[in-house]
């Protein structure tokens, strides 16, 4: 399989913080990796490198190779932690939105996926609950056919129904040929759904490996390792 | 997780083990077709790639079939059907009687006790 | 992608701007039919008709003097805040990973404001029309009008570049408030009172740099003691004009360069510095 992601000594500073040093990273694609690390460990930092929201301070990142920029951002579909969303529009404005900035995304997908959770596209989005807003921006995210997702904590603080409406949304909608980069610090609920993990901690990238063979060698799941790895 | 999967095992093998399973005990009827692997890997909450492995892993035991083009097919060979539910049954008796073996049961009084039970109706 | 972008941001700044400046005309055409109603503005503003139309008359010239100043205020900084939410808060997260450059989001959100500004020039000098023009007043404007266009053939140099420098103003004034919005955003936590902050510093470095520019060529050419009398007015032309031409000049290229530095600012900022929280 070719290569999606390809960090090279990558390095990102905030002033006298080092919050991501040297890493070296190389992600295929066609698979759903997760990105695993405690809070501060620089999840979120890669990740907005990876979208183009920071410059790396040294080193180069390179998406389908190529450095952020136009190119990368219309083959990566971003989903933050923020609500992101111009709040005074209805979703169908999103989802015209979406249709015209970005030439992969589907509309019609969308609009069934949102049927199927009961969302009417006239609605406005500041009258929704904070639950349906991430509804709508993770149906909007996964209606495009990119090549690199990017889910940066998708299922911190919601509830058990709404975790697996999400897994199963992220599973129904993922393209065998694309890759899914998933951060999380809560790994017992996604790493079934996980091909590899990568274990990032201050910075510095402490493990890539497949997580079946994790299973096998180890004899354990990826929650039990990661408490080992990362043990205070 | 709707499977219910042991996480500290290969997800690969529990799935083929609980599809071998379901096919052997009729969930899927012999020539019937399976759900996609996006469906069942849905049902399961697990990785389509994974998914793909394990139903890959039933082919080549010749569980499955695929047609080129419409999917997967559980086998019409009921003869192998019923023959690996019977050694899976063989397996798990076995199994048993070690267990009861350790208790202090011989095979013999092992049986007794299954005639009795079943005469008072408790099995 | 600059059409998209342009459509998008057209139709969200639209939605408030359209609802306020039509409220200023619907206002001005129901105090020009209580003007009509009470037998014309002098009329109801001399008390001739009685005290209680009077200070209606009053409260209404007041109250549209009042909304035209808030108008034109609040469109300049709806702009200045659309460009801040847009770009530097959560709304950055989508607005800044769309597959455009940051130049495209600038430009397309620069033009929408320039039009925005325009529209609302308009629609304020329409709305005091609605409000006080009569038969005499408009022989008197449309005329003047029509002589300030055949006069425009033979203006001398200095009022061709004094009125580039009148055009160029919206321009600066529009990214002078990207750049103190981009540059605001650096400080965490407080990003608007560090785009006040640095709009009040800039305000004063523009003040004494054009001071400066000022008083340096003027110096040059004697500015301040234009005495033409004795003088045709032919040549009284040709003196101003050789003092103002190169004074305007000046001022119309460090506009220029000032729009430049602001724009390229705002730019870096967002390629290199994008600061989200």
């Amino acid at each position: 399989m070719k290569t999606i992601l390809e960090c090279k000594n990558l390095s990102k500073r905030y002033g006298r913080t080092q919050a991501l040093s040297g890493i070296n990273l190389s992600l295929k694609s066609g698979r759903i990796i997760g990105l695993l690390g405690p809070n501060g460990s620089g999840k979120t930092t890669l990740i907005k490198l990876i979208n183009g929201l920071l410059t790396p301070t040294e080193g180069e990142i390179l998406i389908d190779g190529t450095a952020p920029g136009v190119r990368s951002k219309s083959i990566v579909s971003y989903l933050p932690e923020r609500t992101y969303l111009d709040e005074s529009m209805r979703i169908a404005e999103a989802i015209d939105y979406f249709g015209d900035f970005y030439r992969d995304f589907d509309r019609n997908k969308a609009l069934k996926m949102l049927k199927k959770v009961n969302l009417d596209p006239s609605l406005r989005i500041k009258t929704l609950s904070k639950g349906n807003k991430e509804k709508v921006q993770l149906i909007l995210v996964m209606s495009r056919r990119a090549k690199l997702y990017c889910l940066d904590e998708p299922i911190a603080g919601v509830d058990p129904a709404a975790r697996d409406y999400i897994l199963s949304t992220i599973i129904n909608n993922y393209e065998p040929d694309a890759t899914i980069l998933l951060s999380t610090h809560l790994i017992s609920d996604v790493e079934n759904i996980l091909d590899e993990v990568v274990f990032i901690q201050n910075g510095h990238i402490r493990m890539q490996e497949e997580v079946e063979t994790i299973r096998d060698k180890e004899g354990k799941s990826v929650d039990d390792l990661f408490r080992e790895v990362f043990k205070c | 997780m709707p499977w219910n999967l042991d996480s500290s095992r290969p997800i690969y093998t529990q799935l083929v083990e609980r599809i071998q399973l379901d096919i052997l005990a009729g969930k899927y009827q012999p020539g019937a077709r399976l759900p996609s692997v996006r469906d069942l890997a849905s049902e399961a909450g697990v990785n389509p790639n994974t998914m793909q492995k394990a139903l890959a892993e039933l082919e080549r035991e010749n569980l499955v079939h695929s047609a080129r083009t419409s999917g997967r097919f559980i086998t019409e060979d009921t003869a192998m059907i019923e023959k690996m539910r019977e050694e899976l049954a063989t397996a798990q008796i076995r199994e048993f009687f070690e267990k009861m073996q350790q208790m202090g049961f011989s095979s013999q009084k092992t049986i007794v006790l299954i005639e009795k039970m079943m005469k008072e109706g408790k099995a | 992608m600059l059409g998209k972008l342009f459509k998008h941001e057209w139709i969200a700044i639209s939605k408030l701007l359209v609802v306020i400046h039509g409220f200023i005309l619907i206002f001005a055409i129901l105090s020009r039919i209580f003007f009509e109603v009470s037998g014309g503005v002098d009329m109801a503003i001399s008390g001739e008709v009685n005290d209680i139309v009077e200070i209606i008359a009053a409260l209404i010239i007041f109250a549209i003097v009042l909304f035209i100043c808030c108008a034109a205020m609040f469109t300049s900084v709806y702009i200045a805040y659309r460009f801040y939410k847009n770009v530097f808060t959560d709304q950055g997260y989508l607005t800044n990973t769309l597959p455009v450059t940051p130049t495209q989001i600038i430009v397309s959100k620069g033009l929408t404001a320039l039009l925005w500004t325009v529209i609302d020039l308009a629609v304020l000098a329409v709305a005091l029309l609605i409000m006080f023009a009569n038969g005499e007043f408009m022989s008197v404007l449309l005329p003047a009008l029509g002589r300030v266009l055949y006069y425009m053939g033979g203006l001398p140099a200095f009022c061709w570049i004094l009125l580039v420098m009148i055009l160029l103003a919206p321009f600066l004034m529009i990214i002078h408030m990207y750049f103190c919005v981009a540059v605001g955003s650096l400080i965490p936590n407080h990003k608007i009172l560090g785009a006040i902050g640095v709009y009040i510093a800039s305000y004063i470095i523009i003040q004494i740099i054009s001071t400066i520019v000022l008083v340096i060529t003027g110096l040059g050419f004697t500015a301040g003691s234009m005495d033409t009398t004795g003088m045709t007015s032919a040549e009284a032309s040709y003196y101003v004009g050789s003092i103002l031409t190169p004074m305007f000049l000046v001022s119309v290229i460090c506009e220029i360069i000032a729009i430049l530095v602001f724009f390229f600012v705002t730019k870096y900022i967002m390629t290199k510095k994008l600061n989200l929280e």
